[in-house]
């Protein structure tokens, strides 16, 4: 593991990983309406209890307020956003142009996305932009940070160092190449990986097999992903109509006979982070409570997280 | 080749509500091959507007004509006789066809009759898929052959993205995931590593405006 | 190849010996159509049916190039047949001769017998000029299938032709017969993998013992003997030293003499023919070697010549029937195969205890194994239990949907093994025309007008037959310098590619857009398109039922649905129909395989033309039928008419 001293950038997040210690992320969904009433609460709820906190960019291609406004606000409350970018939405000049501005705010990390298909949304017939795909645009945060040049080539005076990080989705297609996609993503420059919420344990355990394999752990920190599913209903929803997304027959069955399906389900994420505690590669966990954010101090106090370290 | 297909009648009957005598202008090119317009086309949307307009009221006299291309000039003239009598030409070409026609027969105004939809290929009979975005700068080496610039959804040059699963795109099941389709590919074909090779991004070719290509080494001098 | 219009008429009144003059003056009739009509040349003749005047005839073709011929006289048929046939030796065919009544329009009726003529011409003109084409051929055929049946076919026809036999990587048991004899080669270990080309000039590519082979034949013909299959179920009883499969039987080179043998037949169903006759040739042939003979049936189906007969010698030779009932109880021990049943013809005795030395089972028929592949690697179509082809009422039995390709015996069904003989006389016929190297076609097969012609490939892709093929040659008068071109010995004329065409470059001869547009010039209430296989037939049929049926109702033919073009349905309504039928073959019994799927489809693409256009779809209907429905085809007509009756005037006509 990388030596404390030895930053790249400096964020809270890049400090917890490179000390060594097991990392702890939120996730807050921005409204589809102009306020910060729902960040300013949940951000509240996660104070001292995670290490940094994502914003979804306009997540399913539904138009949300935007993750830079967002995280922005969360720097304002003084704690530390991760900023998320997808390609549907932005060209290359607009991405740059709002790096330099995220970083001028004190924005440190990043998470870089493909983004769902605009097809997905309330907006289906705009035009995509994919005008970069998230590889490209890791490679241009990296060209940024360490070689302090914009993407056509030409000198930035006071570049952006963002710590960059990426998506991975164990369940995608074709599974095996899924390790191979992600090791493209570290070498274009990614430096910690945020995994798809795990619901199929076992599959989970294949693919980090499959990385350290590669050594791909040794190169980048990967944070797995865990979701409490507050419903069972909402696990069917995710298991038939979710792109993407594979769950575990195992999942659905024990929100189903549960009695109590929200406590089980922090249960399972309790027992899931534990899990990855013990996995080889694994560096920390993402909670993302869609659309349960309040759960996510009580999960992460359950699992033995708190509490969280500090420099 | 270009792939087209039919305008809904109503709204070719309202392009030419105003007028008493057309045109149909249709092409023995890709419009045919696609069968939406060529002769047989022209034939049968210049009975369906008699027919509509008959029964309207308001009774319309159609032309009927096609020739080889419409994104020739040569071609475009074999048009004339037929145009200096009518008041407007409804074009069955695709929007190259339509516009060249509207260019040299000004000010007589020409209506598309079909949607110029991509460039495809023809599987089989009726059934034709889009396989090319003309982006300018083909990367179907790197690919086996597969081009993700038309047929991923999201022209993903480094795909593909967290969405593909069981090898169809998260847009649909109908909808193949192209990167899927180039992983087996390259992987037919023994070339997996190029896979690993990062694509940088791309120049999308439209920094000159609409594009032009002249070959002067081919081109005619007329003095 | 294009089509010329080059047409060049001779007109002659026959004023049959000078009977005819009292009723129409014919010098008048000459002068009025001098001054009117466009032809080559016009003459009185004094009587075309004798020779003297044949000749001047003959004489008259060459010296002003005629390619057609409008004759107006009598209207004696043996004199029309005889003109016809003079005609087509002068290389005028038939579809090019024309026949006026001169008599018709009635008593010195001189305007009246003009407009006649006038009207005939008209359709000449319309018709577009019919060629013979000489075509060479390869008198070799290409038997596959090198078991029995392959052999029996083979040696038939090396009679006047060579053949080759394969086996197709199955069957040899037809080897020993052929062998060695003349005009025969015999390949084994060869697969056909794919044949291109035509009918005479067809190329095969063979897997020959692995190795990739092509050779070319005139024609074709799939013998492969369909294989015995033993059915567990049926039977429900297992097999042992007493208890055999009819091929065990076969196998076994025993002495039988002496021994009581018992063969078990189930129930009769056609497809058993076979079985049946494979028992009843093997107790034949055990009685007269001795043996005490018996065969256990349920059913006894002779519905063949060869079974019946058969039968009959089996029953005199001394080989017992035996009738049963219902369920069997088939006990062994080591010395004996007991069957106990019930017998329906002595009521009281009723179970019946039958004991034997051996009981052998008969077998069902399967189609041979490599049948599936042959299907998928010519393109030819497979029907009930994988036998070759589809249950359809036109297809007859040894004709396949590709001219050339002949099937013969059990491989399109085990009752056609019996018949075998008859079949392979049949595909001999038919396969000698190619014997001599040449042959003569009227070339009715579609013309392709370069000009027009995409080379979209959607004829060729939508042809049942394989008939069409891309050409390309410099004199082609289009950009690619390549056009779709119809082989006259492939094609079989149902019109699908005319009616596919996106650029209507194709035209069938007799049936072409003119032709038929024209005779919807001035429609009546109701049009009605029929097929000629069911739709025109019917209509025929039903003039004998109800000669009286009153409906304004104007029947076009057309060789197929599959040629009704949807222009032709939006053209009927928009001159002035209320109404337009499509009279097509029932559903998977079209004569050229799909025709009537695409009349369908068009007749679909035509009701959303006219719902978009703000018109009544409902004046578009489709009616399947057969040709024997003559009372089917007065129901249909009679409601179409109440139909359009209550949807009122079509208000989309268009009368100029």
């Amino acid at each position: 593991m990388k030596e404390i001293n030895n930053l790249k950038v400096g964020s809270n997040l890049e400090k917890v990983l490179a000390s060594g210690q097991f990392a702890c992320t939120g996730e807050i969904g921005p409204v589809t309406y102009a306020s910060f009433a729902n960040i300013d609460k949940h951000a509240e709820e996660m104070r001292g209890k995670v290490d940094a906190v994502n914003f979804t960019d306009n997540q399913t291609a539904v138009v949300r307020l935007s993750s830079w406004a967002a995280s922005l606000r969360l720097i304002q409350l003084g704690m530390e956003p991760i900023l998320q970018m997808v390609c549907r939405d932005r060209n290359r000049l607009a991405m740059q142009s709002d790096f330099l501005g995220a970083y001028a705010h004190g924005i440190r990390n990043v998470l870089c996305l493909t983004g769902d298909h605009q097809s997905f949304g309330n907006h289906p017939g705009c035009k995509g932009v994919f005008d970069v795909d998230s590889v490209q645009l890791i490679r241009m945060l990296r060209r940024l940070r360490d070689d302090g040049c914009f993407e056509c080539g030409a000198e930035c005076k006071e570049p952006p160092k963002f710590f960059i990080g990426c998506a991975e989705n164990p369940f995608g297609d074709p599974f095996e190449f899924r390790p191979i996609r992600l090791e493209k993503k570290i070498e274009a420059g990614a430096d910690f990986v945020q995994t798809q919420c795990i619901l199929d344990m076992e599959r989970f355990e294949r693919f980090m097999e499959m990385c350290v394999e590669r050594g791909l752990h040794e190169r980048a920190y990967i944070c797995a992903g865990i979701m409490p599913v507050k419903s069972p209903r909402m696990a069917r929803y995710m298991q038939t109509s979710v792109p993407g997304m594979i769950v575990s027959e195992e999942f659905c069955q024990r929100l189903e006979k549960a009695e109590d399906p929200k406590a089980e389900a922090v249960e399972i994420s309790v027992e899931y982070i534990n899990r990855c505690k013990e996995i080889k590669g694994v560096s920390g966990v993402h909670v993302m409570a869609v659309a349960w954010e309040s759960i996510v101090p009580t999960v992460v106090e359950k699992a033995g997280l708190l509490p969280r370290p500090t420099f | 080749m270009i792939v087209v297909d039919n305008k809904p009648i109503e709204d070719i009957l309202q392009m030419i509500a105003p007028y008493k005598k057309v045109l149909i202008a249709g092409c023995f090119g890709c419009v045919t091959v696609c069968l939406a317009g060529g002769e047989k086309e022209v034939g049968l949307l210049a009975s369906q507007i008699r027919m509509a307009r008959q029964k309207d009221g308001s009774p319309i006299e159609v032309l009927e004509q096609t020739v080889e291309r419409q994104c020739d000039k040569e071609y475009l003239e074999k048009f004339q006789d037929n145009a200096r009598e009518v008041e407007a030409i409804v074009s069955l070409a695709c929007g190259i066809g339509i516009q060249y026609l509207a260019e040299v027969y000004e000010p007589i105004p020409v209506f598309p009759g079909v949607n110029t939809q991509f460039l495809g290929a023809n599987r089989d009979v009726g059934k034709w898929e889009e396989f090319c975005m003309a982006c300018g700068e083909c990367v179907l080496d790197k690919t086996g052959g597969i081009c993700p610039i038309a047929r991923c959804s999201k022209h993903l040059l480094n795909g593909p993205c967290g969405g593909s699963q069981y090898g169809k795109c998260e847009v649909s099941k109908d909808v193949d995931c192209a990167w899927h389709l180039i992983y087996d590919r390259l992987k037919a074909l023994g070339q997996l590593d190029k896979m690993k090779e990062i694509i940088p991004a791309k120049n999308w070719h439209r920094d000159k405006g609409p594009r032009k290509l002249v070959k002067e080494e081919l081109t005619l001098e007329r003095n | 190849m294009s089509c010329k219009d080059n047409i060049r008429v001779g007109i002659y009144l026959c004023d049959c010996e000078g009977k005819l003059a009292p009723t129409v003056d014919l010098n008048k009739v000459k002068t009025n159509i001098q001054k009117t009509a466009n032809f080559e040349f016009i003459r009185i003749a004094n009587s075309l049916c004798s020779k003297a005047e044949q000749e001047r005839l003959a004489k008259e073709i060459d010296r002003y190039s005629l390619n057609r011929l409008l004759i107006a006289g009598c209207i004696d048929p043996k004199i029309k047949r005889q003109l016809i046939e003079f005609g087509e030796e002068r290389g005028i065919c038939r579809y090019n001769i024309e026949f006026v009544d001169i008599c018709k329009a009635g008593k010195e009726n001189v305007e009246g017998t003009v407009s006649l003529i006038n009207e005939g011409l008209l359709k000449m003109q319309d018709r577009s000029t019919i060629v013979y084409e000489e075509l060479e051929v390869l008198p070799e055929v290409l038997v596959i299938g090198c078991g029995k049946e392959g052999a029996a076919a083979a040696l038939a026809i090396s009679e006047n032709q060579p053949v080759t036999v394969v086996d197709n990587e199955s069957s040899q048991e037809g080897k020993q017969f052929i062998e060695g004899k003349k005009n025969i080669t015999v390949k084994t270990g060869a697969k056909v993998v794919g044949v291109e080309g035509f009918p005479g000039q067809f190329l095969v590519r063979f897997l020959d013992n692995g190795k990739h082979v092509k050779q070319s034949f005139g024609a074709i013909i799939i013998a492969l003997d369909a294989q015995p299959c033993f059915n567990r179920d049926k039977y429900q009883v297992g097999l042992g030293e007493r208890i055999l499969t009819l091929s065990q039987f076969l196998k076994n080179d025993k002495d039988y003499s002496g021994q009581k043998v018992t063969f078990l037949l189930g129930k009769a169903d056609e497809d058993s023919l076979l079985s049946y006759a494979a028992v009843l040739k093997n107790a034949l042939m055990l009685k007269e070697k001795g043996a005490d003979v018996n065969i256990l049936y349920e059913d006894m189906k002779v519905s063949a010549d060869q079974l019946e007969q058969d039968y009959e010698a089996a029953r005199a030779r001394g080989v017992n029937f035996l009738k049963y009932n219902g369920d069997l109880q088939i006990l062994t021990t080591a010395v004996a195969v007991t069957v106990r049943y019930w017998e329906p013809f002595l009521p009281q005795i009723k179970q019946i205890r039958l004991v034997s030395d051996y009981l052998v089972l008969a077998e069902d028929y399967v189609p041979d194994s490599g049948t599936a592949d042959l299907a998928a690697a010519l393109d030819l179509r497979t029907g009930p239990d994988g036998f070759f082809q589809k249950d359809n009422v036109h297809f007859l039995p040894i004709m396949s949907n590709r001219e050339g390709i002949y099937f013969v015996g059990s491989c399109h069904g085990p009752i056609y093994g019996i018949e075998l003989q008859k079949e392979i006389e049949a595909a001999k016929a038919e396969v000698g025309r190619f014997a001599s190297g040449k042959v003569r076609v009227l070339a009715l097969q579609p013309q392709v007008t370069a000009e027009k012609c995409a080379v979209c490939l959607t004829c060729y892709r939508t042809c049942p037959h394989h008939a069409i093929e891309i050409v390309h040659d410099e004199s082609l008068n289009n950009m690619y310098h390549s056009a779709a071109r119809m082989h006259p010995l492939a094609c079989r004329r149902c019109g699908i590619c005319a009616a596919e065409c996106p650029g209507k470059a194709i035209q069938l001869p007799l049936y072409s857009d003119q032709e038929i547009l024209q005779q919807i010039s001035r429609p009546p209430k109701l049009v009605a398109y029929a097929c000629e296989n069911s739709g025109a037939l019917a209509a025929e049929m039903a003039k004998s039922l109800d000669p009286n049926l009153q409906v304004d109702l104007q029947i076009v033919p057309v060789p197929c649905s599959g040629k009704i073009d949807a222009l032709y349905l939006l053209k009927a309504l928009e001159q002035g129909a209320d109404g337009v039928l499509l009279l097509v073959c029932h559903k998977e019994n079209c004569k050229f395989v799909w025709g009537n799927e695409r009349a369908d489809q068009r007749k679909e693409q035509v009701r959303r033309r006219l719902r978009e256009a703000g018109l009544e779809e409902d004046r578009v209907e489709i009616v399947y039928l057969a040709a024997n429905q003559g009372n089917q085809f007065i129901a249909s007509v009679q409601s179409m008419a109440a139909r359009i009756n209550q949807l009122g005037s079509n208000p989309g006509k268009v009368i100029r």
